[in-house]
């Protein structure tokens, strides 16, 4: 294996001035490589690591990203990562992080980077995930590739999560049936979210991130907001018929009718919906 | 998306709705279509050429429905395409506005 910085001995430091960032990468298990971030992930320390890390992104398939001496990451950061992960994933290879600190955590579940990149609390674990479905080369090729968007929480957000649909639609040569499915959720989601969550006090929350990852047989999309606790799935319970409901719940009803694996979470102070439409 | 009236029985407007029914669509014919609702005793709403509906178009038509009804009129909708006919159908909205496959049928029972 072929590393453009070695990882033995003393790291090779890729920044120049002001506070340094470094950038190492190591074997750590047979094809699986680590690479040590440290310092501030910011604009300037990302144009610095950026070809190095779409280097090593381009020639590992199990990729390992360690985090634990990354004290802050910018959103050209997290453009940086994800980028990288669509990189490895596009050859059917997987990323993680390992062990961010706590305020580089919140900001990788706020954005909804951890959806796209898992999070690991330790080695062993993480070396188990990249290394999942290695070997069968008779498989169906696991290619994953994420997408993300950014939309206002407000009804120009809902349409603008329309337009995305359409490009999604090409770009994945989405099934209409799919594109369909695809197109009421999300038209469901952020309705609901638009129409019934709160931002909390003195917070802004005036967005909805959406990610979507396409896997061979399925798109699994989530939706995150920085809102009060609300479950848009509660407003419906589950089995119950949309012909006797309240018109207000009919969206819901049209989501579970569309949507698999349904399901809503509270992530720090986030929400969090996730499902998956088949291809 | 568009919407074009035209007169297909003494009496009988049918309403031909072009495109999708999402949020942006749904906005566009917002007003035309309840003036429309509004003023018509027999409509027909044909959703042959519709190619999207979730719930923000299925209120546009439930609303339509129930403002020709207080007059004592009736709205059906014709040919929607499988996809959108299941949203229909799953939503219960076919009880308020029933379907009809064919022009004539839908004719039949706005002038019944």
């Amino acid at each position: 294996m072929v590393h453009l910085v070695k990882g033995s001995g003393v790291p090779t430091p890729v920044s120049t001035g002001g506070p340094r960032l470094l950038i190492d990468a190591e074997d750590v298990a047979p094809g699986v490589t680590k690479v040590n971030l440290r310092g501030r992930l910011d604009a300037n320390a990302v144009q610095a690591i950026n070809a190095t890390f779409d280097r090593i992104a381009r020639t590992q398939a199990q990729l390992i990203v360690d985090l634990s001496r990354v004290s802050f990451i910018a959103s050209t950061g997290l453009r940086t990562l994800i980028s990288a992960a669509r990189t490895v994933a596009s050859r059917g290879g997987h990323m993680v992080f390992l062990e961010p600190d706590a305020s580089v955590e919140s900001v990788l579940i706020t954005s909804g980077t951890d959806v796209v990149i898992p999070i690991h609390r330790d080695l062993a674990t993480a070396i188990c995930a990249v290394s999942m479905g290695d070997g069968d080369e008779d498989e169906w090729p696991s290619t994953s590739l994420p997408f993300a968007l950014e939309v206002a929480r407000t009804m120009r957000g809902v349409a603008r999560a329309g337009a995305w649909v359409d490009e999604l639609a090409i770009l994945l040569n989405l099934s209409q049936r799919t594109e369909y499915a695809l197109r009421l959720c999300l038209e469901e989601l952020i309705t609901e979210n638009v129409s019934h969550a709160r931002p909390p006090p003195g917070a802004r929350a005036e967005t909805v991130s959406l990610r979507l990852v396409a896997e061979p047989t399925r798109l699994c999309v989530t939706l995150q907001d920085q809102c009060e606790e609300y479950n848009p799935l509660l407003a419906v319970p589950n089995g119950a018929s949309p012909e006797t409901s309240e018109e207000e719940s009919i969206g819901i009803g049209l989501l579970r009718q569309h949507a698999r694996d349904l399901m809503w979470s509270r992530v720090g102070p986030v929400n969090r919906v996730m499902l998956a439409i088949p291809r | 998306m568009r919407m074009v009236t035209e007169q297909v029985a003494p009496g009988v407007t049918k309403a031909n709705l072009t495109g999708r029914l999402d949020i942006g669509g749904t906005q566009e014919i917002d007003l035309p279509f309840n003036a429309l609702a509004g003023s018509q005793r027999a409509l027909i709403v044909d959703l042959s050429q519709v190619d999207f509906i979730a719930s923000l178009g299925l209120r546009l038509l439930i609303v339509g429905a129930r403002t020709v009804q207080r007059k004592g009129g009736r709205m059906v909708l014709l040919a929607p395409p499988i996809a959108v006919e299941a949203v229909l159908i799953s939503s219960g909205t076919d009880n308020v506005v029933p379907i009809w496959r064919t022009l004539d049928d839908a004719v039949a029972a706005v002038s019944a």
